[in-house]
């Protein structure tokens, strides 16, 4: 892997960057690195992003000129972790009082609401990271016909399971949180809950997919997630 | 064990932060001043890393339920035991019935209350740190309010730990230095994981202006207001980690440390990073004061970094 940046900052972190730009390849390297920087020993905290990581580390185990060279050497080794992303399956109730932003995608696209919904329930995702709020799922790409940009003015309090559209990336809210983007759906299911360990069963470069639900079965499934009786299991 | 009286501008449960949760979108939270957080607990005879409240900006009363044993750290604060002052940095020993009051602080910004046996609160992904953005840990997600009665994680017997705690006094070699309220307060930093996005004279801009804490600062970040640091380009750059020190600029130029309860990734470029010793110091800092940002290389930031560690290390053997 050449062309990376390795930057230390603060005196305990190193930002590396793979690339500049999104993209499902690039974002693949950065999993893969993520995967094999967490083994280092006085490597405390690895943080993957779309195209870049970030490595916390202890000063008094591991000097940056070590890591450096460990850094390097390991983003070379391309292709000797290889990843095993799980596929989740993920019920969405679109529209109405749950995307309250329907009406806007319908409005911008020029599509009806069972086209939008159709095209958002037809493409396997990829998780490209999670952040910047506890659980919240970035996923890519999203087909150009609905990739409407963000809110101009952002939401001061967003439901958790909130799934929105922001450009090429779609996702949903892990939990409640201010937020700018666009609406069309809400998932039952609790995927961010504090008391589990990991947290969320979603994990960095693992496969979604959306599929519809009405409204009963909305709240039948809310009701079983709540009570920690409903479970999504990978493919 | 005590019930609060006044609560203070923003109290909170906190211990040394989560670690390990940052790949799902949580920060690590934590003491702001982790140094002063470790001495209070120590000064009460705790392990090291038992949960205490976290006064930011002090004005905090509680009644003591029961006898207990309590530590005032961090900021210089008077500390007031049914009326009489008594001396921060030194184990209290507090009867019955009493009152105490936690004053704002003439010096430092951020105080620490450790009671001996800890104090009792909701332990989440390895730690009692309350994020209140989520709402998780500590008091369930709470901050401390008017009317709490807080407990005690352990029974302990306040007598028995007073008689082996009472000559514990903390060196004054080992305190944190802390800003001074009136005088601009020199923070090191070294350059961030974007400086390359800044024109030469942004970053000229940034290194000699002093920079004013706003009043609109959290344990998220403390924003910060002064001459304009401009770039070209939107003002986005692809979402990328983020962590405590970090300096993003937004668009309209003006700065923001990011302190422990930061999102975990963002979009605003980081022009510098504050070194670990200094980051306490900008929490210290009040709203109003004035910073001006230094730049050390990347060796000296990683020997202080190492230094500071060593330092809040040998606290166990006090």
């Amino acid at each position: 892997m050449s062309g990376i940046k390795i930057i230390p900052v603060g005196g305990r972190s190193v930002y590396v960057e793979i690339c500049k730009d999104i993209s499902l390849e690039c974002n693949r390297k950065v999993h893969a690195l993520y995967y094999k920087l967490r083994e280092l020993s006085g490597v405390e905290e690895v943080v993957p992003a779309y195209s870049s990581l970030l490595l916390i580390y202890d000063p008094l185990t591991i000097g940056y000129k070590d890591l450096r060279d460990k850094i390097e050497d390991l983003a070379a080794q391309e292709g000797v972790v290889e990843l095993k992303p799980r596929k989740f399956k993920i019920p969405v109730v679109y529209g109405g009082e749950y995307g309250p932003d329907m009406k806007l995608v319908i409005e911008k696209t020029g599509l009806s609401e069972d086209e939008v919904i159709k095209i958002h329930t037809s493409k396997v995702y990829t998780c490209y990271m999670l952040g910047f709020t506890p659980g919240f799922v970035y996923l890519g790409d999203v087909d150009d016909r609905i990739a409407v940009p963000r809110l101009p003015t952002p939401r001061v309090k967003i439901p958790p399971g909130s799934v929105g559209i922001a450009g090429k990336q779609t996702g949903w809210y892990g939990v409640e949180s201010p937020g700018g983007w666009v609406l069309i759906g809400r998932t039952p299911v609790v995927t961010f809950d504090p008391n589990r360990d990991p947290p969320s069963f979603i994990r960095p470069g693992d496969k979604v997919e959306f599929y519809r639900i009405s409204e009963d079965e909305y709240r039948e499934i809310r009701e079983k997630s709540m009570k920690g009786e409903y479970e999504v299991k990978p493919e | 064990m005590m019930e609060v009286i006044l609560p203070g501008l923003f109290s909170t449960i906190q211990d040394e932060g989560r670690k390990g949760y940052r790949t799902y979108g949580v920060p690590s939270s934590g003491a702001l001043d982790p140094l002063s957080f470790r001495a209070a607990n120590v000064l009460v005879g705790n392990k090291l890393n038992e949960a205490c409240i976290e006064i930011i900006g002090g004005m905090f009363r509680f009644k003591a339920l029961e006898d207990i044993v309590i530590a005032v750290t961090g900021g210089e604060a008077p500390v007031r035991v049914k009326g009489k002052v008594e001396k921060g940095w030194r184990p209290i020993f507090v009867e019955k019935g009493s009152i105490v009051d936690i004053m704002a602080p003439l010096r430092g910004f951020i105080i620490y209350l450790a009671v001996a046996g800890g104090i009792s609160s909701d332990f989440v992904m390895g730690s009692y740190s309350t994020y209140t953005k989520a709402k998780f840990g500590g008091l369930k997600g709470e901050k401390v309010k008017k009317g709490d009665v807080l407990n005690l994680k352990a029974k302990v017997n306040a007598k028995e730990v007073w008689e082996r705690v009472k000559d514990f006094e903390f060196p004054d070699n080992k305190r944190p230095s802390l800003p001074s309220p009136k005088d601009e307060t020199s923070v090191r930093v070294t350059l961030g994981t974007h400086v390359d996005l800044f024109p030469e004279s942004s970053i000229k801009t940034f290194f000699s202006e002093p920079y004013e804490i706003t009043p609109e600062s959290d344990r998220m970040g403390y924003r910060l207001k002064g001459t304009p640091i401009t770039y070209p380009g939107g003002g986005r750059v692809t979402s990328f980690p983020l962590i405590e020190g970090f300096i993003q600029v937004p668009h309209d130029g003006q700065p923001i440390v990011l302190l422990a309860d930061a999102q975990t990734v963002g979009g605003y470029p980081v022009i510098a990073s504050v070194i670990p010793p200094d980051i306490p110091l900008v929490a210290h800092s009040r709203p109003g004061s004035r910073l001006r940002f230094t730049e050390v290389n990347r060796d000296e930031a990683e020997e202080e970094a190492r230094k500071w560690l060593e330092n809040l290390n040998s606290i166990a053997k006090l």
